[in-house]
Order: C-alpha cells, then structure tokens, then sequence
C-alpha cells in the first residue's frame, strides 16, 4: 500500500478553488477504511477575528486534487 | 448507582462543550446582505409551533453577522472523548447546511445543490476563556443560485454522512446566484 501523495505536496479539496491548495504536512493510514488520511495546510478569513488564519485541512485520499506550484 | 458513577461524582474538575457560530452572507461584491439574528421568543415559537417569524423588535432584528448558540450532540460527545484517547483516527473536518431541522444525529435536510454541498473546512484551535479551549471551524461557501438555509452542523466525513458533532438552526438565509456565506463555527472545551 503506497500513498498517492507526499510530504510538501500541493493540494486541495475536490470542490474547492485552486486558491484554496495547501501543502500536506502530514498522513496516516486509516485501516477501517483502506485509505490515506491527510492534512494539509490551509488558511481561511475568519469572521469572528475579522483576520486571516492559518489552520489545517483534513481529507481522504479520495477527497483531494493535486494542484500545480507556479513556476 | 455503580463504584465508577460514584467515583466521577467525587471528581470536583468539570468541563463543558460549549459552541457557537458566526455567519456573514455577503454578494458578488462583497458587500455584506442582512440577516436575521434571532431572540428567545424567536427561538420559542421555533421551537413549538416550527414558526420563523422575522418581526424586527419583537423576534430578533437585522443585522450583517448574525451569532448563534449551537447544541452539541451527544454522538459529538462521544467522538470528543474518542478523539482524546485515539480510538478514533477520523477528526471532524467539515461544515454542512441544510434546508430542514437537525435530528440528534443529522441535518434534517442537507443541502447537495448550488454550492452549499457539504466540504472541508480549515480548522485552528483558538482561544476563548483559556488557552487553546477552543477548536474553530471556518469555511466559505460560494453559491450558485437559491437555497432557503435554516441549519447547519460539524460533521467527521467532508462528503455524506459520518458522525455530527454540533448543529445549529437559524431563520432562514436566502441565497442568491454568486452570493458567499462566510460560517465561522467554535466549539469550547471548558
């Protein structure tokens, strides 16, 4: 079982915007369910702090798109 | 009353799961639309006669962010305290909104269309009262046309079904073409 993306790869969530991509900075395997989990970073406006923060994505492997870096 | 009951009443350190959510609707412009914030007598006939009655002064008034109370449930009880120990491996990740009222377990209608399908939302641990007590769910959603939305709740799966965490209803918030409803959902553990 090999996962399909890695470390410091640029992703998103399938029905996101391209602008929402953030970097994985973290997988597991979840055995329940035969898949890779990932995490990956991503940052978002925040109406209770009227600021941008940074947080983290959680999806399945399934639930992801690879998003090209500009060169 | 068995030996284990007797002894966590013994225990003097409580903690509460507490949440609340925070939504602005705003147009292609970015110009924020009003919204309904909800008193108690709102609540009230909401919740014995299925009435939401919009009457400025006397159920709530209009405003461009509306904060809103949730309830968690008891299913997020128990995934919380999964989380804690690790005997569960799937956190919860997503925002869903819905056109009915959450059962204990699910929206009571989750909306699948224009753009107010259920997704990832990023997720940050903040702080309210101490530090890191709170666990903050943030996700826009970009719409596509009309939908009527009067719920919403946290979810452990970013596609369909899975285990609710906290849900919440609201009046109702009517969406147009290209409109973006901004949800900041918290949820505070102490």
């Amino acid at each position: 079982m090999e996962q399909k993306y890695k470390l410091g790869d640029k992703v998103k969530f399938m029905n996101d915007a391209d602008s929402l991509a953030g970097v994985i900075v973290s997988f597991s395997y979840d055995a329940s369910i035969k898949s890779f989990r990932y995490s990956f970073t991503s940052k978002a406006f925040d109406v209770d702090s009227n600021s941008m923060i940074e947080g983290i994505k959680t999806c399945l492997e399934a639930e992801l798109l690879p998003v090209e870096s500009a060169k | 009353m068995n030996q284990l009951n007797k002894m966590a009443k013994n225990f003097k350190s409580e903690s509460k799961i507490t949440g609340w959510t925070k939504m602005r609707l705003l147009d292609k412009y970015g110009n924020a639309k009003p919204m309904f914030q909800e008193n108690f007598l709102w609540r009230l006939f909401k919740k014995y006669f299925s009435l939401d009655l919009q009457i400025p002064f006397l159920f709530g008034n209009w405003t461009t962010s509306v904060i809103k109370r949730n309830t968690v449930t008891t299913i997020g009880k128990q995934i919380s305290a999964q989380q804690v120990g690790g005997t569960t491996s799937a956190p919860v990740t997503a925002i869903a909104l819905g056109v009915g009222t959450p059962s204990a377990t699910a929206l009571g209608s989750e909306s699948t269309t224009n753009g107010g399908s259920r997704g990832a939302a990023t997720v940050s641990n903040q702080t309210t009262t101490l530090t890191g007590d709170t666990e903050r769910w943030v996700k826009t959603f970009t719409f596509s046309g009309v939908l009527v939305l009067i719920e919403e709740g946290l979810f452990d799966n970013n596609t369909s079904g899975g285990n609710m965490l906290a849900s919440q209803t609201f009046s109702a918030v009517t969406t147009a073409n290209t409109d973006t409803l901004q949800i900041t959902h918290n949820v505070k553990y102490a």
